[in-house]
């Protein structure tokens, strides 16, 4: 038998962990259909059975409003899973049971895994599961996932459930007022399907549109079942009683789009009205939603008291406590926050991650150098071997040369991760931050840009709000990535000998500036709608695990590489082309006859305002588009210089000050390179914001050269 | 006297009376257990002030002072 298990929990949970652990290394890593969330999957022997188990993101409850609750109340609903495998953090009950309640009001054969069972053991608190299964309806499982204990019982426990499924009611647990009520809705929906009562030609019309629309998020809520049922599910069919509880909870949209006469509407409006009003008399003022949510909250203590926890009413001064007295310190926290930062920096692109590169570069030139000279042995012609060196080589090998910095940063960042660090750099920097629309998440993948602006957009992962992350994915090509250095490096000692350091300073300094500004603006028009709650947890510390820093390290460079192979790979070959062949088709020695050079000398007088309008200059910023620091190996073949020294001497007779700092201000600004657009598109998840990213960089780096320019023309003269 | 949760001081602990917020901030909380009755304890702040980390139902939330401005609670005696 085949049988589907879906593994649902809490953030923060131990779900991966549990993930890994029962999976080991087979696993396949995608993303849930039209969204960037991650879906990962793995097969495993159980008994006789080909068991899939799938990863479903962690949430804290099933309300409609964000992307991953959205995914797993689909996932659980509709594709109904043989088993719901819940992992259930035991040092956190009270919440994560808030989520296996409404896993187990969709009514589908729950198993809990009751996780960090040792831990509590260790405080000294003895669980009873036998009767804690008992009174929940579902078996639970003591487990620990890290140290692989209780896994002979979960499996045996999934077996049963897979072939002899038992389905719980929590709801028969809820409060009399709860129970009454509920009952009152059921008789009013009678004889009620999902499929009677929601017209489902209209949701498939619905679907089929946005399957039309190649952005799939955010998403326009449906109208369908209440907007609870998306993306092809004409088989949503919730149990009856899900229904009801979404009445009343007060779901207007599932109340609006439920087809039912005007009978049936007063009944339930009744129902719902005399809720209230029962529960007003305890607590003034209450409403109807936040009275399911005290039901089941309701329902879990009591479930507690019985299975016999013990009141732990009060927090205890923990290890973490005490190590958050001094790094969440009013005054060390920020010191120590800045100092690991500067030191994860350097370390990444100081002396070692420097020495890592120069041996990937070391190693990229010896292949270069060998398929070259092979290739003249064999007398192939011209074209192949300059498509393979100039083109596949130096195009792929140019990315490649990333790996090094992006394993490291990667490194750190799992660190900072599994040690519970990183939440506490969220937690204290995300005032400053939310100025700017962002969140205390998005300080790291920021500070990257600094560095390498593919790196960050991909370290934005981190960031788990998906408006915040997607706000962090378009500020950061705000901050001056190290490719172009090489840039500043070259123009400040041409034309700014003098001023160097203040120059370069005064562009970091500009990117962040508009930085701020271009975030502000964001949050006030494309980002407006984001009334997105905003809680977080600060876990315990813990010490990370070489293998799972080492897993995810694998994952990061396996998920690099195949990009490199495929989207960069193909990228190289088309850049290539534009810059070998002019538009006959024919291979030219000089690359302004090429089809780049011409279309550099047809776009040159777009920059004559920016001071300027002449081919090579704008062939050097086309070939930026490939990585920055080809701007200057360009401007190198384009004015026959020989030495980096010789192209020094010669750009003062091309530049003056000013519109050497114009075109600076440009390089800064405008479109990032097609490494860092091939991430952001596939960070996004669509092409819609990939082009809003293009298209902003292009018009501020056009408008501030602009600006720079022609002001300084009035004083400069 | 009702005061609003962030007016808690480090260390004091309130029961929740009421919620002024709305939307998908009001259902986050209160399905993260910030329902009326409930005892809730200010364990610290940020160094900036915001956000707070509260203790409740046995464990430990961080939310926005924004939010916790909105969130109206009887303080307890210590």
């Amino acid at each position: 038998m085949k049988i589907t298990i879906a593994l649902a929990g809490n953030p923060n949970s131990g779900k991966t962990t549990l993930f890994n652990a029962l999976t080991g290394s087979n696993q396949y890593v995608g993303n849930w259909p039209g969204v960037t969330v991650e879906r990962k999957e793995a097969c495993f022997q159980l008994e006789e059975d080909e068991a899939t188990l799938v990863d479903l993101p962690g949430v804290y409850s099933l309300s409609p409003y964000s992307i991953e609750e959205n995914i797993t109340r689909h996932f659980i609903a509709q594709h109904a899973p043989d088993v719901v495998l819940n992992i259930v953090d035991a040092t956190n009950i009270e919440r994560n049971l808030y989520l296996t309640l409404q896993l187990m009001e969709l009514e589908r054969p729950v198993v809990v895994a009751l996780n960090l069972i040792d831990e509590l053991e260790r405080r000294g608190v003895k669980v009873d599961c036998k009767a804690f299964s008992q009174l929940l309806g579902v078996p639970v499982v003591p487990i620990s996932a890290k140290k692989k204990l209780g896994f002979d019982q979960l499996f045996a426990a999934v077996y049963q459930q897979a072939h002899h499924p038992a389905v719980a009611y929590p709801v028969r647990r809820y409060d009399d007022s709860t129970r009454q009520a509920l009952h009152e809705i059921v008789a009013a929906l009678g004889g009620f399907s999902a499929h009677s009562a929601f017209d489902m030609d209209e949701h498939r019309a619905h679907r089929d549109q946005e399957e039309r629309d190649d952005d799939h998020s955010p998403r326009e809520q449906h109208r369908h079942i209440g907007g609870y049922a998306d993306e092809g599910d004409e088989d949503f069919a919730p149990p009856t009683t899900w229904i009801a509880l979404k009445m009343l909870e007060g779901d207007e949209p599932i109340r609006q789009s439920a087809q039912l006469s005007e009978t049936q509407r007063q009944k339930i409006r009744k129902a719902i009205e005399d809720y209230v009003e029962r529960g007003r008399k305890i607590h003034p003022g209450i409403d109807s939603l936040t009275l399911v949510v005290d039901a089941r909250y309701a329902m879990i203590e009591r479930t507690l008291e019985e299975a016999g926890f013990p009141r732990a009413r009060e927090h205890e001064i923990t290890l973490s406590d005490k190590i958050d007295r001094v790094l969440t310190h009013k005054i060390f926290a920020f010191p120590i926050f800045f100092a690991l930062m500067a030191a994860m920096f350097f370390l990444t692109f100081g002396p070692v991650g420097s020495f890592l590169t120069g041996l990937m570069e070391k190693l990229m030139a010896w292949i270069s150098q060998g398929v070259s000279a092979g290739l003249a042995t064999m007398h192939s012609p011209s074209w192949i071997s300059s498509l393979l060196v100039n083109g596949v080589i130096a195009g792929v090998g140019g990315v490649l040369t990333f790996l090094p910095q992006i394993l490291l940063i990667f490194l750190f960042m799992s660190i900072l991760e599994d040690s519970g660090y990183m939440s506490r750099a969220a937690f204290i920097t995300d005032r400053a931050l939310r100025r700017l629309g962002l969140s205390g998440r998005s300080f790291i993948p920021m500070l990257m840009g600094f560095g390498c602006t593919t790196t960050a957009v991909i370290a934005a992962r981190g960031v788990e709000n998906e408006r915040d992350r997607r706000m962090t994915i378009l500020l950061t090509p705000f901050m001056s990535c190290g490719a172009k250095l090489p840039v500043y490096g070259l123009f400040t000692a041409a034309l700014f000998p003098g001023n160097r350091g203040l120059c370069v300073l005064s562009l970091y300094l500009l990117g962040m500036i508009l930085m701020v500004v271009c975030g502000l603006i964001l949050r006030k028009t494309a980002f407006r709608e984001g009334d997105t709650p905003f809680v977080m947890e600060l876990p315990s510390y813990r010490i990370p695990t070489v293998k799972n820093v080492s897993r995810r390290l694998w994952d990061r460079a396996k998920d690099f590489l195949i990009r490199a192979g495929t989207i960069i790979f193909a990228m190289s070959v088309v850049v290539w082309f534009l810059q070998t062949f002019s538009f006959d088709l024919q291979m030219v020695a000089n690359s302004a006859e090429s089809m780049f050079g011409k279309i550099g000398a047809f776009i040159a007088p777009i920059f004559r305002p920016l001071g300027f309008g002449q081919w090579e200059k704008s062939v050097s910023l086309l070939s930026g588009l490939v990585a920055k620091e080809a701007v200057v190996s360009t401007m190198q073949v384009l004015y026959s210089a020989s030495s980096p020294a010789q192209l020094t001497s010669i750009l003062p007779s091309q530049f003056t000050q000013l519109s050497a700092y114009s075109f600076l201000v440009f390089t800064l600004l405008y479109t990032p390179c097609v490494s860092a657009l091939a991430a952001i598109r596939r960070e996004m998840g669509s092409r819609k914001y990939t082009w809003l990213c293009i298209g902003m960089q292009l018009t501020v780096a056009y408008a501030a050269a602009l600006i720079v320019y022609q002001v300084g023309r009035l004083f400069v003269g | 006297m009702e005061i609003s949760l962030d007016r808690l001081r480090d260390g004091e602990a309130g029961v929740v009376e009421r919620l002024e917020l709305e939307g998908p901030t009001k259902r986050r909380l209160i399905e993260m257990g910030i329902t009326p009755g409930t005892r809730v304890r200010v364990l610290k702040r940020a160094p900036l002030g915001d956000p707070i980390e509260i203790f409740l139902r046995r464990y430990s939330l961080t939310l926005r002072a924004e939010d916790a401005r909105r969130i109206f609670v009887r303080r307890l005696a210590a």
